[in-house]
């Protein structure tokens, strides 16, 4: 079955930069709608809901942060749409207001397209999940005993000291529960199985 | 130091900077310091001196841990 293309809503007032995230975003197999100013994006935003919204925050007019203010006041099936900010804007002041007001992340102008890749994918997994709850991640004893060690601030040596194996066992056992649920990094795999209540502290 | 100092000390926890919420989050999203650096426009040093800085705040062992008490205490969520 073909699967349809994910929908970003790109809001960028500099036609230049707007291009290039068409093009990229195209090119990653997304459908990309493009708007240059706040209340083009919120009249696109009410028509047909994306799956995900790239604003940036200096817009003519109407601020990022006012898209994202009213955007949050929309019924829930738009409110909860993944909000990313792009900004050039070196004060980090912004990024304070964008998170109180519930943006899910900021990029940095000039924007690294593989990054912004890799957030996009990141939060439009999680939107996809988040009804269905994540697929059981089966980890054997050694392996949630070791993460659980290791989320208690344990390091691999010390973690085999506790449970009478070898450094090398513990990573392998590490690494293989990393895999098993699809993290990329150790830490990632920590929160994963927190939040599967795959691990207690 | 009165008593009553000394355990307020213990109970009172610095709180975290929007920078080191933000590596923390990023962090937990199973990026490394390079690619957090690279995608908010930081340094890799800066980044690991925000993560060091969350760790110790916290008074975690390591960065895993540090991520860990930060999801469980709902101070991110990633």
């Amino acid at each position: 079955m073909a699967q349809q293309k994910k929908r970003i809503l790109c809001v960028e007032d500099d036609r230049e930069v707007a291009a290039l995230l068409a093009e990229d975003l195209s090119a990653r197999g997304y459908a990309v709608s493009l708007v240059h100013d706040g209340r083009a994006a919120l009249a696109s935003l009410a028509k047909d809901a994306p799956d995900l919204i790239v604003c940036d925050v200096l817009l003519p007019s109407m601020s990022g942060f006012e898209v994202l203010q009213r955007v949050t006041e929309m019924p829930p099936r738009l409110a909860n749409i993944p909000f990313i900010f792009l900004t050039a804007l070196a004060e980090r002041e912004s990024e304070i207001k964008g998170r109180s007001l519930g943006a899910d992340d900021y990029v940095a102008k000039p924007v690294d397209f593989e990054i912004l890749a890799s957030i996009i994918r990141t939060r439009l997994a999680r939107a996809g999940r988040l009804p269905a709850s994540m697929p059981a991640v089966d980890l054997t004893a050694r392996e949630a005993e070791a993460l659980t060690w290791s989320a208690r601030g344990k390091t691999s040596a010390e973690i085999a000291q506790i449970v009478g194996l070898t450094k090398g066992t513990i990573d392998a056992h590490l690494d293989l529960a990393r895999a098993k649920l699809g993290a990329s990094t150790r830490t990632e795999a920590v929160v994963k199985a927190i939040k599967a209540r795959l691990i207690k502290l | 130091m009165r008593p009553a100092l000394v355990a307020m000390k213990h109970v009172k926890r610095l709180a975290l900077s929007a920078h080191e919420l933000q590596t923390l989050t990023w962090s937990a999203r199973g990026m490394s310091s390079a690619e957090i650096a690279s995608a908010l426009g930081l340094t890799k040093r800066n980044v690991d001196f925000y993560l060091d800085q969350a760790r110790a705040k916290l008074g975690a062992a390591t960065r895993i841990q540090a991520v860990a008490m930060a999801v469980l205490e709902g101070l991110i969520k990633p």
